[in-house]
């Protein structure tokens, strides 16, 4: 259970007044044995302590999932959760992979068709110069 | 139709010999051939063969060579070249056998076949034969080898002319290293001397059985007796007759002076009886731990320590890292390698500035659902409702 905002009048639009970001726990799950793993402990070894000092808004934590492929998981402030597995990645895509979870909203994935996202889209659509007829001078 | 043998065909009438042939069986009969229709490959050349053809004889007149010399094609053709002489390798004298050896001619009741072993050429290396692994050995290593450096540069003595072999004993328990503003001083404490380092060291370089009487009243002399000693220490080091001692004893090592060695070893220890059994940890410990940050940035001390320690532990500091060394401490930090961590949770748990970030938890341990329940207090509830329901509290712990 997730604690929900009030409902109000208003949308809120995050980073408008503060920036909060979505996600708030990521979980690396390693195997110690594994070689599937390889570029996941190497990550954990090495950039880990870099990528924790930079985001100290996200709890991060570290625990062994033996005989299992390597996952990161990330936790939403929506109550979903993502996982990615990492088998046989590298460390360099591992932190790709973990900046990519950082960066979700926790949504999920939907199909873009509009060029426009808003909470209050316009009838009218986007103006155009080039559409209008142009401009008589 | 019948065929003709070999043997009776006409042609076979033009043999060379007459003479009978041994007896051949019918099948080599029929095979080999009785005679060989290829010329004879004779060593004159075409010209003497005309010449002889010609003449009708195997001497014929006239010169060997009518036109008086080489033609002027022979001349162009480039000589063959000499073959360059090798020099005569010297032999080297046979070592000396024995007067009552014979070689055998079968290996049967030899207990080893080969060469006969010489001790002279027995290969005695530089570093022991097994590697220091315990950190406080090789603590204790590392501040006998400073002591002994810092004892030599004080004496005023050559650091780079240590002994090949290392004594058993080590006097240097009981000395301290302190740093000081105007260079590193020893501090011998009570059962120790300079002197007795020194000897030590010296003994342990000729291996004479001179020093073992100056060993023996050192340690009672005070340390102003140490210029004194120095000056009988001095001329047995650069002088000629010292280092054909040292030969000698170096030749004379596995037949003698073996022997001799155990004998010495048997009446030092006795001494140090109580020093020698002290445990590493408690030795390190009644040092003053300010030896550690003593620098050793003099490249002469450096070297000298550094070689020194190999030469005790048989651990190699990589070059690399040699340049960066600048006190005991560093050094110690080459020397002592943590193990390699085998398990991924000890190489994060060693991870200082990992560890101690507020937002990081590692676990050693799977993370089950049941520890998180437990995490956040929910997990009791539950328990106590699966109890009422006669449930199994079952799950992944």
């Amino acid at each position: 259970m997730v604690v929900q905002g009030i409902r109000k009048a208003t949308v809120g639009q995050n980073g408008v007044g503060a920036f909060i970001l979505q996600c708030k726990r990521l979980d690396f799950h390693y195997c110690d044995w594994a070689g599937s793993s390889k570029g996941m402990n190497s990550f954990l070894r090495n950039s880990l302590t870099k990528f924790a000092a930079l985001n100290p808004q996200v709890e991060i934590t570290v625990s062994p999932r033996p005989r299992r492929h390597p996952v990161i998981k990330g936790t939403y402030i929506n109550g979903r959760e993502k996982a990615i597995c990492v088998r046989n990645l590298t460390k360099e895509q591992v932190l790709q992979k973990a900046e990519l979870l950082r960066d979700a909203n926790g949504e999920k994935l939907k199909k873009v068709t509009k060029p426009v996202k808003s909470i209050n889209e316009s009838v009218r659509g986007v103006w155009s110069p080039y559409h209008d007829g142009g401009i008589h001078v | 139709m019948r065929r003709i043998p070999i043997t009776s065909r006409s042609i076979g009438l033009l043999r060379p010999y007459t003479t009978p042939t041994p007896y051949l069986c019918a099948i080599c009969r029929h095979q080999a051939p009785a005679f060989s229709t290829s010329s004879l490959r004779s060593s004159l050349d075409m010209t003497e063969q005309l010449r002889r053809k010609v003449w009708g004889t195997d001497n014929p007149p006239g010169l060997e060579d009518p036109y008086g010399g080489q033609s002027k094609f022979e001349k162009k053709k480039p000589q063959p070249t000499p073959q360059p002489t090798v020099a005569p390798r010297k032999m080297t004298a046979a070592p000396q056998l024995p007067a009552d050896y014979v070689p055998s001619s079968t290996w049967d009741g030899l207990e080893s076949v080969g060469d006969i072993w010489e001790p002279e050429y027995e290969f005695g290396g530089f570093l022991p034969a097994e590697m220091v692994t315990d950190t406080d050995e090789m603590t204790a290593a590392l501040h006998r080898a400073m002591v002994e450096i810092f004892a030599l540069k004080q004496a005023g003595l050559s650091l780079l002319d240590l002994p090949k072999a290392v004594l058993g004993v080590d006097p240097t328990h009981d000395v301290d290293i302190v740093p000081g503003v105007d260079g590193t001083q020893l501090r011998f404490n009570k059962d120790s001397s300079l002197a007795e380092v020194l000897q030590a060291l010296i003994h342990d370089v000729s291996l004479s059985p001179v020093d073992e009487t100056a060993e023996k009243g050192a340690p009672t002399e005070a340390e102003e007796d140490v210029a004194a000693d120095r000056s009988e220490l001095d001329p047995l080091h650069p002088d000629e007759s010292s280092t054909t001692i040292d030969e000698t004893a170096v030749k004379e090592w596995p037949t003698e002076s073996e022997e001799d060695v155990a004998a010495d070893r048997s009446e030092v220890d006795p001494l140090k009886d109580s020093e020698a059994y002290m445990p590493y940890e408690e030795l390190i410990a009644s040092w003053d731990p300010s030896w550690l940050q003593v620098s050793v940035e003099d490249p002469e001390i450096k070297f000298a320590i550094l070689k020194r320690t190999l030469q005790l532990t048989g651990v190699r500091v990589p070059d690399s890292a040699i340049r960066s060394t600048r006190t005991a401490q560093s050094i110690l930090s080459h020397l002592v390698t943590p193990p390699k961590p085998r398990k991924l949770i000890d190489a994060l748990e060693q991870k200082e500035d990992l560890i101690t970030l507020p937002n990081v938890s590692v676990f050693a341990k799977r993370v089950t659902p049941i520890h998180k329940e437990k995490s956040i207090g929910r997990w009791k509830l539950i328990e106590k409702e699966l109890e009422a329901r006669e449930l199994p509290v079952t799950g992944n712990w």
